[in-house]
């Protein structure tokens, strides 16, 4: 019944044109026999008879045949003008009685004619492209009678197979970019809020457009300028069916979608990426990622992704108008977002050399930068976010900030931002107000239990998740058991630190933990263990200095043969020594310069006092050199003893 | 395996090779025999791998005798070098070599590869002091090239500009040389130090590591990135590899080596276990195959890597068990006791060791000292108990002498018994004073 439906729609839409253009022709004759009038009255106005006739003549000839051209731009420039008005229905009637023109039998003057003819279609579609953007209502009725003018334009192109001189096929090219549908203000991962009814008429009108003109599609030709024209409608065709399938059907990842959608972007090592992309195709397929990420909580092709990051962030920094576009700047902080958070699952190498906490920070920034442009682009009214895009964007703002605060003397409340205060009292917030809370106050399994309720976002944010329940653990041993308890089992200790009964911490877990704030020099409070008996104990009593003999006194080789090999055995015992750090009083060096690393090293392995041990009562008085007199020592107590024998 | 050796070198790869056991004995007679047959072209027998390479490959002493050629050998076979230099460093006539090439006349425009050359067999033959002095002529030179890019532009220009980028690729391969010669030396932090002063200081680093390194021939740039990368591991104290792996003008470094980042961060992240299996696995075989990396590999490198991490396990630990580490670490268990028994008992480590357990024991620096004090208290404190023993016999006699006198005259004995039972009683609290004392002091 529908399809019926459409037919008898086509069918009498076909009939309206028929007598539209009946209609046209009736107006162009009438426009003609005016215009033949005028030449009249013109020429009866010239009083000399004799030089009137010679010069009747004369311009009798030279005005038919400049008549039609002169006819044409007059009616052109005409158009134009009422298109700037915003007269579009004149403007309109104007482009279309140049377009109904008869035509001559002249070669040169019919190609002429052709071309003013597809200038005016050109204007046409042009005019119907602002019509359509300041449309508010009733934009249905208006997108049928685009259609007509769509046709009509594919009609003609036929009819003339494009041999026509001029920019023709870019002429093309810009208008159907300039009359399809505008989509930066929706998301392909973000379609809960979605007037579905408006997107799916706009959507098929694309498609109607675009298919209009497939044929296009079949035309061979090498022309770089016609390839590019077919490359649009491709893409144009391509992207209407995606976005009809998001949501119609919402689920994209099918194979006509999936073993196409990378077309979308070339990308070859012939020529370059830049040459051979544009916004629309890279932004789409940015959103095909993201929405990839958002249910799989992963990228398949992480290489391709990452080059359209950066040549989406190159084409917008580029560009003012781009970077005041907030859709565009959500598409591109939320692909980066996606890239690194897909990346921690990964063994990246650039990812290695960035500081945990600056990454981070620099996580945090743009779920603020995201939460921000969301709001100037009205999507933060509702106060019960349902968007699962938005629970994400405004989790993982939260949950980064969480994690940055624990270790910073800075306490910035995240939920003080405006872009969060819109949202208080919806569910989502109330739930990680109660995570922001637990984790303050370091309540592991209320903290799990507030971050279940939040299930949807246990996949697509399991690593920072996963590093609060981290951090968690570690601040709780550090900041409560390590102070109260001097020596306690690891037992004990895991099951103060459990996060929940399907997430047990493992004896290794801990003693993880444990060996990570030491080598990272985060233990608050000085511990030792006891590996056979599973018991750790803390408190700086347990600081104490492992060598007996000093770092000169150290050796390797028991028995030394001659000086020279004594002398290469110091050396050698010596590096051993600084290598091993038998003496080294652990420290971290804070700096960008190796320089400076190395000299701070370098001074650390060349002295000889020993570390500081705080249990130590003589500990200002000995010195190292009193270790040269230790043996001295020893050798008077033996003599003594034997004295006493 | 041979990383492109060609001239001696490749019998100094393949004898080394040999000489440590290395490789199926299939793979040893192809080596053998490729010596061999390497030696019979250059018309040199005398080196001192001869014995072991005609016993790998099987060939009858006859055979090598019969096969000599006539002529002189192809230039491409001396690795660069004049044939009779060719034939010392063979000989392992390293001093001979040397001599040799520095009493050649050299063009300016091949000075700085021809003491590449010097340097190489330096290496070769271990002279570290001949290093040094290479080391300092090194700076000197490089000093005066700034100073003659500075004062003499004009002149500057007449030199082409290839010699001029030949001249600085030789001598950033010679600093290389140098890092080379420390890790020999197996001063692991001056070896890395020194090729990262190179990296931040010599803009043309990376480039001549990356391109211009493996055509030396000598050294090949997998074997010397590996030796910067073992020397970070090991120079490198554990608690500073989390500021390492951030230094900024390192980072170009660490794009050219996956490994030595996947090596830090499982370090960083105390997965010892994983680590080791890299340590032990793909780093000890490449080493292993190395002329230049494995003498220091095997002699000390691989096994302070994992002292290393035994003595963190003791600085966290007042008790474990050598078969936890052994499980733990991935580490055979005998291989633990031994190093790290070692290690205990070379730096006089605070820990007992009783049977499978370590267990920290508390003392002080003074420790040995204070134990043959104490035994001296004891030995004191007995001396002075056996003197309190006969002070009191001899207070026992004295009392009983004036039982004797006071038979006799009364005033006379009544006057001596007083005088005797003060002195008895002043001689007994002297000694007494002192008995205490000396008591309390060693007691206490």
């Amino acid at each position: 019944m529908s399809d019926e439906d459409n037919n008898y729609d086509d069918f009498m839409l076909s009939d309206d044109e028929g007598m539209e253009s009946i209609e046209m022709e009736e107006e162009t004759d009438d426009e003609d026999k005016q215009n033949i009038e005028i030449n009249e009255d013109n020429s009866q106005d010239d009083q000399d008879r004799g030089a009137a006739r010679h010069k009747q003549h004369e311009q009798g000839t030279f005005e038919k045949h400049d008549r039609v051209e002169d006819i044409c731009e007059r009616i052109f420039e005409q158009g134009q003008a009422l298109k700037e008005d915003e007269r579009y229905k004149e403007a309109r009637d104007l482009f279309l009685k140049i377009y109904y023109k008869e035509e001559f039998s002249s070669d040169e003057s019919i190609e002429r004619l052709m071309t003013w003819k597809f200038k005016s279609l050109i204007e046409i579609l042009r005019l119907r492209a602002l019509q359509l953007y300041f449309q508010k209502n009733g934009a249905q009725d208006l997108v049928l009678q685009i259609l007509e003018d769509t046709a009509t334009m594919s009609v003609f192109l036929q009819r003339i197979d494009f041999q026509i001189d001029g920019n023709i096929f870019e002429l093309l090219s810009d208008t159907f970019e300039v009359l399809a549908p505008k989509w930066e203000r929706v998301f392909l991962f973000d379609i809960e809020k979605v007037d579905r009814e408006n997107m799916i008429c706009k959507i098929d009108f694309q498609k109607n457009f675009m298919d209009q003109f497939q044929w296009i599609l079949r035309k061979p030709g090498k022309d770089c300028k016609l390839q590019n024209l077919q490359r649009i409608i491709r893409k144009k065709i391509f992207i209407a069916v995606v976005w009809y399938q998001r949501l119609t059907m919402g689920n994209v990842f099918t194979p006509e979608i999936s073993s196409q959608i990378e077309i979308l972007v070339k990308d070859n090592e012939c020529s370059s990426f830049e040459e051979n992309n544009d916004l629309e195709s890279v932004s789409m397929l940015l959103q095909y990622y993201i929405l990839e990420y958002m249910n799989t909580a992963r990228i398949n092709n992480r290489r391709l992704f990452k080059k359209c990051i950066d040549f989406f962030e190159m084409l917008i920094s580029k560009s003012l108008t781009f970077s005041q576009e907030s859709g565009l700047m959500v598409i591109l902080y939320t692909s980066k977002i996606v890239f690194i958070l897909d990346s921690d699952s990964e063994n990246d190498l650039s990812f290695a050399l960035m500081r945990y906490y600056d990454r981070k920070e620099e996580l945090k920034n743009m779920f603020l930068y995201i939460l921000k442009h969301l709001e100037e682009m009205g999507k933060l009214r509702e106060r019960d976010i349902t968007s699962l895009f938005h629970k994400f964007i405004l989790s993982g703002f939260i949950f980064t900030s969480m994690i940055l605060e624990a270790i910073s003397t800075d306490k910035i409340n995240p939920f003080g931002f405006e872009q969060v205060k819109i949202a208080l009292g919806s569910p989502i917030v109330n739930v990680l107000e109660d995570v922001y809370r637990c984790f303050a106050q370091l309540e592991l399994r209320q903290l799990n239990a507030s971050i279940s309720l939040i299930p949807e976002l246990s996949v697509v944010l399991s690593g920072i998740i996963q590093d609060i329940y981290y951090l968690a653990q570690t601040l709780k041993l550090w900041r409560k058991i390590a102070r109260l308890y001097s020596c306690i089992s690891i037992s004990d200790i895991i099951s103060m630190l459990q996060i929940s009964d399907d997430n047990e911490m493992t004896r290794d877990d801990l003693l993880t933990i444990l060996m990570r704030s030491i080598m990272k020099n985060r233990s608050v409070v000085y511990f030792k263990l006891d590996l056979t008996s599973d018991l750790v104990y803390f408190g700086d009593e347990n600081k104490v200095m492992l060598p007996r003999c000093s770092k000169e006194e150290f050796r390797l080789m028991i028995s030394p043969k001659d000086e020279e090999t004594t002398e290469k055995a110091r050396l050698i015992d010596f590096e051993y020594v600084n290598d091993v750090a038998i003496y080294n009083n652990p420290t971290r060096i804070r700096t960008k310069s190796s320089k400076e690393f190395f000299n701070t090293l370098r001074k650390s392995r060349e002295t000889v006092k020993l570390p500081r041990v705080s249990n130590q009562s003589n500990e200002d008085t000995f010195l190292p050199s009193y270790m040269k007199f230790s043996n001295k020592y020893l050798e008077l107590c033996k003599l003594a003893s034997n004295n006493l024998e | 395996m041979f990383h492109g050796a060609k001239g001696p070198l490749l019998i100094e790869r393949i004898g080394h090779l040999l000489s440590i056991n290395y490789g199926e004995k299939e793979e040893r007679k192809r080596w053998a025999m490729q010596g061999i047959s390497y030696l019979q072209e250059v018309q040199c027998t005398s080196t001192p791998y001869l014995e072991i390479l005609v016993e790998e490959s099987g060939l009858r002493p006859v055979s090598l005798l019969n096969s000599q050629l006539v002529g002189k050998p192809h230039f491409s076979l001396l690795g660069g070098f004049d044939e009779n230099i060719a034939r010392d460093i063979i000989s392992h006539n390293f001093q001979n070599a040397i001599f040799q090439m520095e009493s050649e006349e050299v063009p300016l425009t091949k000075r700085y590869q021809h003491l590449e050359k010097i340097t190489q067999i330096s290496l070769l033959c271990k002279n570290f002091k001949g290093i040094e002095e290479i080391e300092y002529n090194v700076k000197n030179i490089i000093q005066g090239r700034k100073n003659f890019d500075m004062l003499n532009s004009m002149e500057k220009d007449r030199i082409s500009h290839e010699v001029v980028q030949d001249d600085s690729f030789s001598l950033l391969r010679i600093q290389m040389l140098l890092c080379v010669s420390y890790f020999l030396q197996e001063r692991y932090f001056d070896c890395c130090t020194k090729f990262f002063t190179m990296m931040t200081s010599e803009p043309l680093t990376l480039k001549v590591l990356s391109e211009h390194l493996d055509c030396m021939n000598f050294i090949s740039k997998e074997e010397f990135i590996m030796m910067v990368n073992i020397s970070v591991l090991i120079s490198i104290p554990l608690d500073n590899y989390d500021d390492f792996i951030y230094l900024s003008d390192l980072k170009q470094f660490f794009q050219m080596t996956p490994l030595l980042v996947n090596c830090l961060e499982l370090l960083i992240n105390t997965n010892f276990n994983k680590f080791f299996k890299i340590w032990h696995g793909e780093i000890n075989k490449i080493c292993m195959e190395s002329l230049f990396l494995e003498p220091s590999w095997s002699s000390s490198a691989a096994v302070i890597m994992r002292c290393k991490i035994y003595f963190f396990y003791l600085r966290i630990s007042k008790k474990l068990q050598f078969s936890y580490l052994s499980s733990t670490l991935g580490i055979d268990l005998e291989d633990i006791k031994e190093e790290l028994t070692k290690l205990i008992i070379s730096g006089q480590l605070n820990f007992e060791i009783d049977g499978d357990v370590i267990h920290f024991e508390d003392s002080s620096i003074l420790q040995s000292i204070v134990n043959e004090i104490s035994r001296n208290g004891t030995m004191i404190n007995e001396v002075i108990d056996k003197l309190k023993n006969e002070n009191t016999d001899l207070k026992d006699i004295i009392q009983g002498n004036p039982l004797m006198y006071s038979g006799g005259n009364n005033t006379a004995t009544i006057i001596n018994n007083e005088s005797s039972d003060d002195m008895d009683i002043d001689e007994v609290n002297d000694r007494s004073d002192i008995s205490d004392s000396e008591g309390g002091l060693f007691e206490c």
